[in-house]
């Protein structure tokens, strides 16, 4: 008969034991109030605010009008296009803290109950000469339709380049979007359709390479790859297919040959699917 | 016998008031378009005389009733009733609050036939186990949440225990037939899942009298099919009939219809585990699996624990406790295991393998009372009692109302959801407590995006005084100067519309364990042009 409370107290136990784990993974509303009222006054221009773990909405309610993204995973290379970072780490599910703190030397800068904040100095920090979302007013877009020129896509609305077919959806701008690994700023740059080639000529600028990064919108990423190229002058520096899958992955291309403007080149045999969208840092 | 219907009825009593006095979830996408269809319904009773007869011609049912054709009216009807009466009549409800009565009432139903069904089940501790199941069975997150809304799924779950207790009293009992009947057909004018209910009926009466199988000189003998069974289908179609309106002119081609779009739904996105699956193959075990995650520990602990000792008793038991023991299987396992098939279409969570769970609370009572006899002393009992029910009843205080928002100990709440990648929030409800700062802040005449909630929830908020009548519903967000944002991944780009348009910062936001579930945000249009 003994064996009949077994299962209860089992469950009994677990049931505690994992409630008691749970609750002692949510911070007080007045320990976010308190780290993000320090972390508002450590914050410099240039610095970014990082929240870890990415679920954990509260320090967006208090920090959300700074720089701040909320990381699914670690990207030294994006991260350490910023000199300082200022983490917010929250000793909650699935928190990143150590890896943040590895990219540098890091300081505390408040400390409250389950919230944490420390500003992390990054290590050997990399300044982008240019970075396409940014600049992405001065970059000529041209849709190469088969004629013998190809058109350019000169309607410029403040954040995007519509092309003169299919607007709708045949433009390059910035967007937000909903990869398989959270939010990503990127540049909105859908194929043509019938494999045409879309061209955006990068503002002139120095650097040795060039970090692209690339990815599928969410509920799009059914069809065919896209084939993405670097070109400067003649010479062509990187060839790719993007597969037709979910994510966001980078690429660094060496821009050691040809001369003039970096050309990126994208287009697809079936664009039906392909919501894709990228983006570009040139580096020193 | 007759203590227990009296008992039955107290349950169902209780359920209902507690439903009402808890129903402040915010009203989801679904009830928007019941709300509107039971308010049209409803209209054709209030023409009906200064109709007469034209009151039942084709084009007059073609205009009342033509609305939400791919649900049967029987819910919708209810629903136009208690609204009419609650609201409108008595002034004692909210609007909404009238409509989801009409489902409340169903639920509560369902509670009184659980508790029936488990106090038949277990002769000698009948009313304890009826008392916990229903306990067990409303202090589910999920269950709670779905039992309150002016939707389907409460209602179905209510009457398909109600139908099986009365299937199960009709094997022996000439007069629970037409009982029976009639409650089988109110669940096929319910939800077309009421189909599998028959279906599991039948396994589960093939199952029981498996004994009386015989195979001699190569032909099977089968036991003869019970009459409640047999007369089902004609009693439940003809049901379905009166109360499916638009297809009283047409019924072969308007119900088939309405079979047909079932038969071929479509596929809603099902985030699962940091997969987003938006057509077949799902993942197999979809509903097992979401139910192991969903479920309150010790109710899933226990609940497993009694079917398994069901199952086994099943093999030494007779008569009428085998039947009753099968019929408890069987109905706990049809509805996720329809659902769990990787071609057959998930739209929606957990609501859709609902009718489940009545059962599941009965095995999990069983278990229960089998541990409380372990217990030396007598005395100790309601302290074992208490802890079976203590972390349930809490959780499910604690997510109220955002019920259908909770994970279990397992996955460690919202935070382990999130961080697994399991879905979020579906129903587009969750924005109700947040319409208070929107009429705090908003200027006059500002048009707010609403994201999830759709036009009719609007309204009926409108209608409640829930939100100010001078905000403007868009459905465009580079129109709004207010966003509400549901944080449901397949529908999170809208969230990166907003940073897009330069407001980066929430003004509220509804959150569990500093994970939000939905947003407010201030656009400011001029800056972002």
């Amino acid at each position: 008969m003994r064996s009949h409370l077994v299962p209860l107290l089992v469950a009994l136990v677990a049931s505690v034991v994992l409630s008691v784990a749970r609750c002692a993974h949510v911070a007080a509303q007045a320990d976010f109030e308190t780290v993000a009222a320090a972390v508002r006054s450590a914050y410099r221009e240039g610095d970014l605010i990082v929240v870890t773990p990415f679920h954990q909405a509260t320090p967006r309610t208090l920090l959300g009008d700074l720089p701040l993204i909320e990381p699914r995973r670690v990207e030294p290379q994006v991260l350490r296009m910023h000199p300082r970072l200022l983490v917010v780490a929250v000793d909650a599910v699935g928190a990143l803290r150590e890896e943040l703190e590895a990219l540098g030397s890091v300081a505390p800068v408040a400390s409250a109950g389950r919230v944490h904040a420390v500003a992390v100095t990054v290590r050997e920090p990399v300044q982008p000469t240019l970075a396409l979302r940014e600049r992405l007013a001065d970059v000529q877009v041209l849709a190469h339709y088969g004629g013998t020129e190809p058109t350019a896509c000169s309607r410029w609305n403040g954040s995007r380049w519509s092309c003169p077919r299919d607007s709708e959806w045949s433009w390059v701008g910035r967007a937000t979007l909903n990869l398989e690994d959270g939010p990503r700023a990127c540049v909105w740059m859908h194929p043509l359709n019938g494999g045409r080639e879309l061209t955006l000529t990068l503002p002139e600028t120095s650097g040795s390479r060039l970090l692209l990064g690339h990815g599928f919108v969410l509920s799009a990423a059914t069809r065919a790859p896209v084939q993405v190229e670097v070109r400067r002058g003649e010479a062509k520096l990187f060839s790719g297919e993007v597969m037709p899958r979910t994510g966001w992955e980078y690429d660094v291309v060496d821009l050691d040959r040809g001369s003039g403007p970096i050309v990126l080149a994208v287009k697809s045999r079936d664009n039906g699917g392909a919501h894709f969208c990228a983006d570009a840092w040139v580096l020193p | 016998m007759k203590r227990q219907g009296l008992m039955a009825c107290g349950v169902g009593l209780v359920v209902l008031v507690v439903l009402l006095g808890t129903a402040s979830q915010g009203f989801v996408r679904d009830e928007g378009y019941y709300f509107r269809a039971a308010r049209e319904y409803h209209a054709w009773f209030e023409h009906l005389f200064e109709r007469g007869l034209s009151s039942f011609a084709d084009s007059t049912l073609t205009h009342d009733f033509g609305y939400n054709t791919e649900h049967p009216g029987f819910v919708k009807l209810l629903m136009g009733w208690t609204w009419k009466i609650a609201h409108v009549w008595l002034g004692a409800t909210s609007g909404a609050t009238g409509f989801r009565l009409g489902s409340m009432l169903l639920v509560a139903l369902g509670a009184a036939f659980t508790f029936l069904f488990g106090a038949r089940l277990s002769r000698e501790h009948g009313v304890v186990v009826g008392l916990l199941a229903v306990a067990f069975l409303f202090t589910s997150p999920h269950v709670f949440f779905h039992a309150h809304l002016a939707a389907f799924d409460g209602p179905i779950m209510g009457l398909s225990v109600a139908a099986t207790y009365a299937f199960w009293r009709a094997l022996t009992e000439r007069r629970w037939l037409l009982p029976a009947l009639t409650l089988f057909g109110l669940a096929l004018a319910t939800k077309h899942n009421a189909v599998f209910l028959w279906a599991g009926l039948g396994l589960a009466v093939s199952i029981a009298r498996s004994r009386d199988w015989s195979f001699t000189e190569g032909r099977l003998s089968l036991p003869p099919l019970p009459l409640a069974w047999l007369l089902a289908p004609i009693a439940g179609l003809a049901v379905l009939y009166v109360f499916y309106p638009y297809g009283w002119a047409h019924p072969f081609q308007r119900i088939g219809a309405y079979y047909e779009y079932h038969a071929h739904h479509e596929h809603y996105p099902v985030d699962f585990f940091g997969a987003m699956y938006t057509s077949p193959p799902f993942p197999w075990g979809y509903a097992f699996r979401m139910t192991v995650l969903t479920v309150p520990l010790m109710t899933l602990v226990l609940g497993a624990v009694g079917l398994v000792w069901c199952a086994r008793r099943v093999r030494h038991a007779e008569g009428d406790e085998r039947m009753g023991l099968v019929l408890l299987l069987v109905s706990s396992l049809t509805p996720p295991l329809v659902i769990s098939f990787p071609m057959v279409p998930i739209f929606g969570g957990t609501k859709h393998w609902m009718p489940m769970m009545p059962f599941f609370c009965i095995a999990a009572a069983l278990a229960l009372v089998q541990a409380m006899e372990a217990v030396r002393y007598r005395i100790a009992r309601p302290a074992v009692v208490v802890a079976a029910l203590l972390v349930p009843l809490i959780d499910t205080v604690r997510t109220h109302p955002y019920g259908h928002t909770y994970f279990n100990e397992l996955t460690l709440g919202h935070q382990g959801a999130a961080v697994l990648g399991l879905p979020r929030t579906f129903w587009g409800g969750d924005a109700r407590p947040l319409l208070a700062a929107l009429n705090e802040k908003a200027a006059i005449g500002a048009r707010v995006y609403t994201h999830r909630m759709n036009y009719s929830d609007w309204q009926q908020y409108l209608a409640d005084g829930l939100a100010r009548r001078d905000l403007v519903f868009v459905s465009d967000i580079a129109s709004a100067d207010w966003a509400l944002v549901n944080h449901q991944r397949e529908y999170q780009d809208a969230e990166y519309a907003v940073w897009e348009l330069g407001a980066t910062l929430p003004t509220a936001m509804v959150a569990f364990d500093g994970v939000p579930i939905v947003s407010l945000y201030r656009l400011d249009r001029a800056a972002a042009r």
